[in-house]
């Protein structure tokens, strides 16, 4: 749905080529219907629209037709079957939710069962069951037994309980209406914030050169020269190869995605955890998320497929370093797939540790994923000479975003 | 319109375009600076160890270098604050090995001279500028093809349609009278004028081609000063009516144009191309002074601000550091780093150039400031707050160009190290003595993030 929105945006959106004012003279007698001298001045027509109106009867007829097939579907009588029905109980007291017969395959995937085969909810799994219609909430307390609690009710008793933000809710419903298997993360937990490092397992030794490759490279490879204090990096002389003109230009330090900062002098650093004066919050993922085909126990939860941290743009900015690394050292350490050496932009695409923000401004959410892109672990200069390696690795995912005619800038 | 004629005739007899020249030989060197490797080994060839200990011994004996005997020069220009090269051999070396800078009056590569000569008739090359033209024009066609088409179409059905009605029963007045107001009202209309008009001038400029002429014609007789008589009228007619010029004269005629472009390079490029390459030297406009690498640095990072500052005031976060590690950075990994601000980033990283393939990374540079002197105080806490913070809506922008162009993003942080790291010079000089260049560059850190808009609709499989 929002999928077809934005695909037809995107094409009515003219080919970044061809708007490249700088290189053309406009022509703009195209204005001319706005001049002064005409009594009905129309603003002048651009592009194409999908369904301009021409004037033929079929098109007025598919419009009808497809208006009244809308208006069939929604004029449907909507009803609960009572056997379906399934009942219950909020207590006020500690905010959650019990049902005593569960049944359904919504509740496969949520909840918490305990021995007598009841099961508990969380405020944002109640609340996204009461807002589809598959659960009739009632109260539970010493008074007012069993009444039932509406929508609106049940919105105003379970939002900011237990820390589900408003923002929370949208991003799980969203995912949930998608079709995910979600399940909380640790974002609902600041106590345990640095119990979840993860450090980055040993990474694989590079493979020794042969026996007759390593002599034949002793035999041609001269130590590097030394360098001047205020340059050139690479003095004149007499070099066999751009590898090791490369190897005189690295300067500048790079991190290593696959060591682990050092996480002692963040935490002392003024600006993370401070009780105080927190000038940067620190974020986690608040979902783990699954596909819709993957085989989800409750019991025993594989790893989750996605970890996606929901931030509210009115409040705050996009993050800094700091929250970043934070951030993804509390991730599981995720290293470009195997078999993917040389193919320099799949590798640094995705990454050596991902997690998804959710970025929630008023309601409508946008996702991003961030990676630890690890630029400095893949040394152009020497893949480039093998060939280009992954050259078009990089659109295989973009089957319909890129229409007809949509070039790209050099 | 007679300017007009040869470009209809090239469109309305579709030839194939001439071969474009071969890239990957210009531009075998990936920098500037000559590696000189030895032939390559095959084992089961015996011919090829006999060709490397020739070659081994050879360069033994007389070692070739790296650099050129005279290194390339330039000129700093305060005011564009851009490097400028204008020495023929200079430009082609920089463009051609590492594609460094930009014609200041082309696109990208220094193309004016080739154009030039293009338009007045004298070469038949093709340059990148005309065939961006003639795609363009070749898709504005295929546009106008296809709405008419689609309009031909939406007639024939009404036609149709009107035939239907007068056969059959009654006819619906109302809508039928819609259609035809809608028909004739002030959109089609519109359209409809739009159209003859493309059709009386099929791809002409708009702008009448004679004045253009005469402008650049002008120019040309002011500045280079010139004595030589061009004629007002466009060469090609002319010549097809009188007797044909013969080669020599086309070549003489050629040879007199005087190149007026220049390759502009921007600070951090120059900064590159002196200090990690040594392949340029820079001079002052004015004085042709020779500027040595740290007094370059101290300048660049002066001009970094406008108006530019003393260099007591210079910050280590000044743009000009942070640009140049993050170019330092991703150029000395092999890329091919190219200015970005068509795509509203800061750089562009090419595989192997811009003639090969399209871009593939977008680059943002970040400040990052880590080092905990950057929160020590309430006022720097305030300040870096402020310097650091970017908002959702920044950032979505910037994402929504790169996934028009089919870019990825990539933000690139620079770790900024505290003043004291960062020595600026004193009052009233231009440079530090005994700065370590490398010893500062190293108290930066870099570290990149990819971003990409994640869609749950597109990854439930």
């Amino acid at each position: 749905m929002a999928d077809i929105n934005e695909d037809s945006t995107i094409r009515a959106t003219p080919d970044p080529t061809d708007t490249d004012l700088s290189d053309e003279t406009q022509d703009f007698r195209f204005l001319s219907t706005l001049s002064q001298t005409t009594d009905h001045p129309t603003l002048p027509r651009r592009g194409e629209k999908d369904f301009e109106h021409h004037g033929t009867l079929s098109q007025t007829d598919a419009l009808a037709a497809s208006r009244n097939a809308m208006h069939d579907a929604l004029s449907v009588p909507r009803t609960h079957n009572p056997k379906n029905l399934i009942i219950g109980l909020y207590d006020p007291s500690d905010d959650s939710t019990t049902i005593k017969q569960p049944k359904g395959p919504n509740l496969r995937t949520m909840g918490k069962g305990d021995s007598q085969g009841r099961l508990s909810l969380l405020p944002e799994e109640t609340l996204y069951l009461v807002e589809r219609g598959s659960l009739d909430l009632r109260w539970r307390s010493e008074q007012l037994e069993g009444i039932p609690l509406s929508l609106q009710a049940a919105y105003a008793y379970l939002l900011g309980k237990q820390g589900l933000t408003l923002e929370r809710y949208t991003v799980y419903a969203g995912l949930r209406r998608g079709g995910y298997v979600v399940q909380r993360g640790p974002a609902w937990y600041p106590e345990d914030y640095d119990k979840d490092l993860v450090p980055p397992r040993d990474s694989k030794k590079p493979k020794p050169l042969g026996l007759f490759a390593q002599f034949y490279k002793s035999l041609f490879d001269k130590p590097l020269p030394e360098q001047p204090p205020s340059g050139p990096l690479v003095t004149p002389g007499f070099y066999r190869s751009y590898n090791s003109i490369y190897r005189l230009l690295t300067l500048i330090p790079a991190h290593d995605p696959a060591v682990p900062t050092d996480r002692e002098s963040l935490r002392s650093s003024a600006s993370m955890g401070h009780p105080t004066s927190p000038t940067h919050p620190r974020i986690r993922p608040a979902f783990y998320v699954w596909k819709p085909t993957s085989e989800f126990k409750k019991s025993a939860p594989p790893p989750p497929d996605f970890r996606i941290a929901v931030i509210n743009a009115r409040e705050e900015g996009f993050p800094v370093l700091e929250q970043l690394d934070d951030l993804l050292q509390s991730v599981p350490y995720d290293p470009p797939p195997l078999g993917s050496e040389g193919q320099v932009y799949r590798r640094v695409k995705h990454g050596w540790r991902n997690v998804i923000l959710a970025v929630v401004d008023q309601g409508v959410v946008s996702y991003m994923r961030i990676a630890d892109a690890g630029f400095g672990k893949e040394k152009v200069y020497e893949t480039r000479g093998r060939g280009r390696g992954g050259k078009r690795g990089g659109f295989s995912g973009r089957g319909r975003g890129g229409g007809r005619g949509r070039g790209r800038g050099r | 319109m007679e300017a007009t004629e040869p470009l209809l005739q090239t469109f309305e007899q579709p030839t194939r375009p001439p071969p474009r020249p071969n890239y990957g030989k210009i531009h075998a060197k990936l920098l500037p600076v000559t590696a000189y490797p030895l032939p390559p080994l095959i084992p089961h060839n015996p011919l090829s160890i006999f060709l490397i200990a020739v070659t081994y011994l050879y360069r033994l004996l007389a070692p070739p270098s790296s650099h050129p005997k005279t290194l390339h020069q330039a000129f700093f220009s305060p005011e564009t604050r851009s490097v400028h090269v204008t020495d023929e051999t200079a430009t082609r070396a920089l463009w051609e090995s590492g594609f460094f800078g930009k014609g200041s009056l082309s696109r990208s590569e220094p193309s004016w001279l080739d154009r030039e000569k293009k338009r007045r008739g004298l070469v038949a090359n093709e340059t990148s500028e005309e065939f961006t033209a003639q795609r363009r024009a070749e898709r504005k066609r295929f546009k106008q093809d296809r709405a008419r088409k689609e309009r031909e179409a939406i007639e024939e059905k009404l036609k149709e349609e009107r035939g239907v009605h007068e056969n059959g029963h009654v006819a619906e007045p109302t809508a039928r009278s819609r259609y035809e107001g809608l028909k004739c009202g002030p959109v089609d209309s519109l359209a409809e004028s739009m159209e003859s008009l493309f059709e009386q001038q099929p791809l002409s400029p708009p702008v009448p081609p004679p004045i253009m002429l005469s402008l650049s014609d002008a120019a040309n007789n002011t500045i280079s000063g010139i004595e030589h008589y061009i004629p007002q009228s466009p060469p090609e007619p002319a010549a097809s009516d009188l007797s044909k010029p013969t080669e020599q004269d086309l070549e003489a005629e050629a040879a007199a144009i005087k190149n007026q472009e220049h390759l502009q390079l921007n600070p951090s490029e120059a900064f590159f191309l002196v200090y990690a390459l040594g392949i340029l030297q820079i001079r002052a406009l004015g004085t042709s002074t020779l500027l040595p690498s740290e007094t370059l640095f101290t300048l660049f990072r002066q001009h970094s601000y406008f108006p530019p500052r003393k260099p007591p005031d210079l910050e280590p976060d000044d743009s000009f550091l942070l640009q140049y590690v993050a170019y330092h950075h991703f150029r000395s990994l092999g890329w091919v780093v190219r200015p970005g601000i068509k795509f509203a980033v800061d750089w562009l990283l090419y595989l192997r150039g811009p003639v090969f393939s399209h871009a593939e990374f977008a680059i943002i540079v970040l400040p990052a400031y880590n080092s905990p002197y950057w929160r020590s105080t309430e006022e720097l806490q305030k300040s870096t707050k402020k310097k650091e913070s970017r908002s959702w809506w920044w950032l979505h922008c910037v994402n929504r160009v790169q996934s028009q162009v089919r870019k990825s993003l990539a933000i690139c942080y620079v770790e900024v190290p505290p003043p004291m790291a960062v020595p600026a010079p004193a009052e009233g000089k231009l440079n530090v003595e005994e700065t370590d260049i490398g010893q500062v560059l190293k108290k930066y850190k870099v570290r990149e993030m990819t971003l990409k808009r994640w869609t749950p609709n597109r990854e439930r499989d």
